[in-house]
C-alpha cells in the first residue's frame, strides 16, 4: 500500500523540527486550555484579542454559509469583500466539513501554516546551500528559526532580569516571526512558494519554450494576485525584487525570460490597481487602514541592528560565498530582504493605507541564517587550523544568546493581558444566551454593553450584527459607547432609547454577569420584553 | 574514498534521524506533562466584575477589584522600581499595585487597573511619537502639548497649562483639557525626552481623588532611562 512512499532521513529530521516549532507557536494555547475552569469554555485567544475576534468571526461566517467577508460590527455597513480576511471564510468551510469549532480551526491553522512555512524555508536553504552537507543546511534552519535580539541586563528590583532590544512589530524572536495569525503566516508561505517557484523558473528559463514561459508566468501571476488580497505588502516586496532582478538581467535574458517577467507584471499591476480601488469602497477596510496609518515607526539603524541580534555576527563573513555563486533563488532571497528593509524605511505604507512595519519580513532571518553558516564555512577555509576553535564555540555562544529573549517573549505571551484577557474563559451559560439569540432567524442587530468588549465576541456565536463592536470597525465608536452606557444605565428617556433602537435596526438587548451593568434600568423600559434568562445572561427583545 | 564519504554521511543522517525522533517524543511528553501539571495546579478565573446573576436564586461568586488603602500606600516605604517594557523610562510604585504592560506596544505604555474602565483605555504612562499625530510638531513639544486636544474627537480645548518640573528634574508641562461635554479632565503631564525631538513622555493622572498622594509620589519618581 505504501510502496513508493519513501521518506528520506533528512525529511524525517525536518518533519520533527517543523512539528516541534509548529507546536511551540501554539503552546500558550495548550496551557490556556489546561486552565479552563469548570462550566466555562476557552476562547483559544492566541494574540491580541480584539483582532482575534474579527478573524475567528470570519471562520464563523464561513461556517454559516457566507462566501464573502462582512463587517459584523456595523449595523449600517453591508459591504462584502474578498480582501484582507477572506481566507477565514475558507477555513470556515473546513470547520463546517469537519464539525469543528471556529476557535479550534484557528489554532490548527496556526500550527499547520507554521509547519508548512518551516518546510518551505528548508527547501530554500537546500537549494541555496545545495553543495553543503545536510547538517549545515539544518544548522542554517535552526539559526533562522531560533534567532533572537541582543539584550541588556537589568539590575532593577521587580523587573525582568533582561531587557531585549526590540521595537513594535519587529520579527525579533521566533514567537514574533511565527506570529500566531493565520493570514500573516499564509503571507509567509506564499512568499516562500514564490521565491521557490520563480527562482526555479528563472534558473531554467533559457531551456523552456515560449509557450511554457507564458503559461508559467500566468500561473505565478495569479498566485501573486491572490496574495495581494490578503498580504499586499509582502506581495509588493516580492514584485519589487522581481522587477530589480529583471532590470539587472535585461541584457542577459533571452526573449522568453523577458516575456515571462513582462507577463507577470502585465497581469499583476492592473490587478493591484483594481484591488486597491475595491479596497477604497469597503468601509471596514478604510476604518482599519486609518487606524493602521497612525503607527509609523522608523527606528534608528542601531536599534534595527541590535534588535536583529547576534545572528548578524557571522553574516559579513558569508557574503563572499553567497554572492560568488548567484543563482536566481539567491538573487530573489537577497532582493526580497533588501526590498523589505528599503520599503520599511520609506513612507510608502502610509500612502497605501497602513503602517511601515507591514513591510518588515520575517524571511530576512532566513537570509541571515544562510549567511551565518556560509560565514562559518568561510572562516573555516581562511583559518584551516584555528577556524573550528572560532566557529564552534562562537556558534554555541550565539545560540545561547538567542535563548533569553525567546524565553521572555514566550513567558510574556503567557501573562499578556491582551491574550489572557478577562473574557478568555466564557461561562457556558453566556454562550447558551448567545445560542438563544442565534436561534431566532431574523436580520435584527444585537445591543451589548461597552464593557469587556462583549460586542466583539458575540458575532462569533451569533449570526447577527452588533451595534457596538470594536474600535476601527464600528463607526463613531466612542460616541456610541457613551450612548450605549447611558442606555444600559437608564439615563435616557424611554422614548429616546426606543428611537435609537429602531433607527439602528436593533432587535435584541443582551446583558451578561461579566459586564457590571445592573439589570433594573432595562426592566423599566416599556418597549423591552424579556425572552431568555439564566444565571449569567438575560436577553430582551424589542417589542414590535 | 568517495564510498567511504557517502557511508559516513549516511551514518550521520541515520544518527541525526534517530536523535530528532527522540527529541520529538521527549518534546511531546513534555507538552503533555505541562498540560497535566497546569490542569492539576489550578484553573483560570471567569471574571465577574459586578457579581450579578439574573435568576435571583443565588449569588455568583465575584472577582472584585481590590479596594486599595491609598493613604497607607502613599506613606509606605515598600515601593519598588518599574522599568518600561522597552526600557525607556522608569518609576517607583507601591507593591500593592501591579503595573499592566502591553507587550509589543508601540507607545511602551503602562497603567494600573484601578478605574472602572478597561485598562487598555486608561493608560497612565506612555511615550508618544509626535509625528504620528502631526509631523509639523516634531521638535516643538510645547506646540504639540498645546494642540494635543485637536487630535481627539472627545477633547475640545485647553483649560489650563503651566510649566512643570518633577523632583527628579524632568521638565515639561502640566495641562488640563476640556472634554466634549465641556467638563475639565484630569491633569496630563508631558515631559521632554533628552535627545528625542520626535518623542514625548506622557503621564496621565488616572488615580481617584483619594489616591492623589500616591500619584504625586509616583510622578516625582519618574525618570528617563538613558
Amino acid at each position: 500500500m505504501f510502496r513508493g512512499i519513501k521518506l528520506r532521513q533528512s525529511q524525517i529530521v525536518i518533519f520533527c523540527t517543523s512539528f516541534i516549532a509548529g507546536l511551540l507557536s501554539i503552546l500558550h494555547l495548550v496551557i490556556g486550555y489546561a486552565k479552563t475552569p469548570a462550566d466555562s469554555i476557552y476562547l483559544w485567544i492566541p494574540h491580541y484579542y480584539l483582532d482575534y475576534f474579527v478573524f475567528v468571526g470570519g471562520i464563523a461566517q464561513g461556517m454559516r454559509g457566507n462566501w464573502f467577508f462582512e463587517n459584523p460590527y456595523s449595523v449600517k455597513d453591508s459591504s462584502k469583500t474578498i480582501m484582507a480576511w477572506w481566507q477565514y471564510i475558507f477555513y470556515g468551510k473546513f470547520a463546517s466539513f469537519f464539525h469543528l469549532s471556529p476557535m479550534i480551526v484557528y489554532a490548527v491553522t496556526i500550527f499547520l501554516l507554521s509547519f508548512i512555512s518551516i518546510w518551505l524555508m528548508y527547501f530554500i536553504i537546500r537549494r541555496i546551500l545545495s553543495d553543503s552537507h545536510f547538517l549545515i543546511q539544518l544548522a542554517a534552519l535552526i539559526f533562522s528559526l531560533s534567532a533572537g535580539p541582543f539584550f541588556k541586563l537589568s539590575n532593577v528590583k521587580g523587573s525582568f532580569p533582561i531587557i531585549p532590544f526590540n521595537f513594535w512589530q519587529s520579527p525579533a524572536t521566533f514567537f514574533d516571526r511565527f506570529d500566531p495569525i493565520p493570514h500573516h503566516l499564509l503571507g509567509m508561505v506564499f512568499s516562500l512558494v514564490l521565491i521557490l517557484l520563480v527562482g526555479k523558473t528563472l534558473d531554467k528559463i533559457e531551456d523552456i519554450s515560449l509557450g511554457q514561459a507564458l503559461l508559467t508566468a500566468v500561473l505565478q501571476a495569479f498566485i501573486i494576485i491572490f496574495m495581494l488580497t490578503f498580504s499586499p505588502f509582502q506581495a509588493l516586496i516580492f514584485l519589487i525584487a522581481l522587477i530589480v532582478i529583471g532590470l539587472l538581467h535585461i541584457f542577459r535574458l533571452k526573449f522568453q525570460g523577458l516575456l515571462y517577467i513582462f507577463i507577470i507584471l502585465f497581469l499583476v499591476v492592473p490587478a493591484a490597481v483594481l484591488l486597491k480601488m475595491h479596497h477604497q469602497q469597503i468601509p471596514m477596510l478604510l476604518l482599519s487602514s486609518r487606524a493602521d496609518q497612525g503607527y509609523q515607526l522608523h527606528p534608528s539603524l542601531k536599534d534595527i541592528l541590535l534588535t536583529t541580534g547576534p545572528i548578524l555576527v557571522f553574516v559579513p563573513f558569508g557574503l563572499w560565498l553567497y554572492f560568488k555563486k548567484l543563482s536566481p533563488t539567491r538573487w530573489l532571497l537577497f532582493l526580497f530582504v533588501v526590498s523589505s528593509y528599503f520599503l520599511f524605511s520609506t513612507n510608502l505604507a502610509y500612502y497605501l493605507g497602513s503602517h511601515n512595519l507591514r513591510f518588515l519580513t520575517p524571511l530576512s532571518y532566513l537570509f541571515f541564517g544562510v549567511l551565518s553558516l556560509l560565514g562559518m564555512i568561510q572562516i573555516g577555509r581562511l583559518l584551516p587550523k584555528m577556524g573550528k576553535w572560532i566557529v564552534f564555540p562562537g556558534a554555541i555562544i550565539i545560540l545561547l544568546l538567542f535563548l533569553p529573549a525567546n524565553i521572555l517573549t514566550f513567558y510574556v505571551r503567557l501573562i499578556d493581558k491582551n491574550i489572557f484577557t478577562e473574557t478568555v474563559y466564557l461561562k457556558k451559560n453566556i454562550v447558551e444566551g448567545f445560542q438563544f439569540i442565534d436561534s431566532v432567524k431574523d436580520n435584527k442587530a444585537v445591543l451589548t454593553t461597552p464593557s469587556v468588549f462583549m460586542g466583539a465576541i458575540l458575532p462569533i456565536f451569533v449570526d447577527k450584527k452588533v451595534y457596538l463592536g470594536r474600535h476601527s470597525f464600528t463607526p463613531d465608536y466612542e460616541e456610541r459607547q457613551t450612548t450605549v452606557s447611558h442606555f444600559y444605565n437608564g439615563w435616557i428617556k424611554a422614548q429616546e432609547a426606543e428611537a435609537i433602537l429602531n433607527r439602528n435596526n436593533i432587535g435584541y438587548i443582551i446583558l451578561t454577569s461579566m459586564e457590571g451593568f445592573k439589570i433594573d434600568p432595562l426592566l423599566r423600559y416599556p418597549f423591552l420584553q424579556e425572552v431568555y434568562r439564566n444565571k449569567d445572561v438575560i436577553v430582551f427583545r424589542v417589542k414590535k | 574514498m568517495q564510498d567511504a564519504k557517502t557511508t559516513k554521511e549516511a551514518e550521520d543522517k541515520g544518527s541525526l534521524t534517530a536523535l530528532s525522533i527522540v527529541v520529538l517524543i521527549v518534546f511531546l511528553l513534555l507538552v503533555g506533562g505541562i498540560y497535566w501539571w497546569v490542569s492539576k495546579k489550578g484553573k483560570g478565573e471567569t471574571v465577574f466584575p459586578a457579581g450579578l446573576n439574573y435568576t435571583g436564586e443565588e449569588t455568583t461568586p465575584q472577582a472584585q477589584r481590590p479596594s486599595y488603602d491609598y493613604a497607607k500606600m502613599a506613606e509606605s516605604a515598600d515601593w519598588v522600581d518599574f522599568v518600561s517594557a522597552q526600557g525607556q523610562y522608569k518609576y517607583k510604585h507601591p507593591t500593592e499595585l501591579y503595573p499592566l504592560v502591553f507587550p509589543g506596544d508601540v507607545n511602551d505604555a503602562v497603567t494600573f487597573d484601578i478605574a472602572a474602565v478597561p485598562a487598555q483605555l486608561n493608560l497612565m504612562v506612555l511615550v508618544e511619537t509626535i509625528s504620528n499625530y502631526d509631523p509639523k510638531y516634531r521638535g516643538n513639544q510645547e506646540g504639540f502639548v498645546r494642540n494635543y486636544h485637536t487630535f481627539f474627537d472627545g477633547l475640545k480645548g485647553v483649560s489650563e497649562i503651566e510649566e512643570f518640573t518633577t523632583d527628579q528634574g524632568l521638565e515639561g508641562w502640566r495641562v488640563k483639557y476640556i472634554t466634549g461635554d465641556d467638563s475639565v479632565g484630569t491633569n496630563n503631564y508631558f515631559f521632554e525626552i533628552p535627545g528625542e525631538s520626535n518623542k514625548i513622555l506622557h503621564v496621565n493622572n488616572i488615580f481617584p481623588a483619594e489616591g492623589q498622594a500616591v500619584f504625586t509620589r509616583l510622578l516625582n519618581s519618574v525618570e528617563i532611562v538613558e
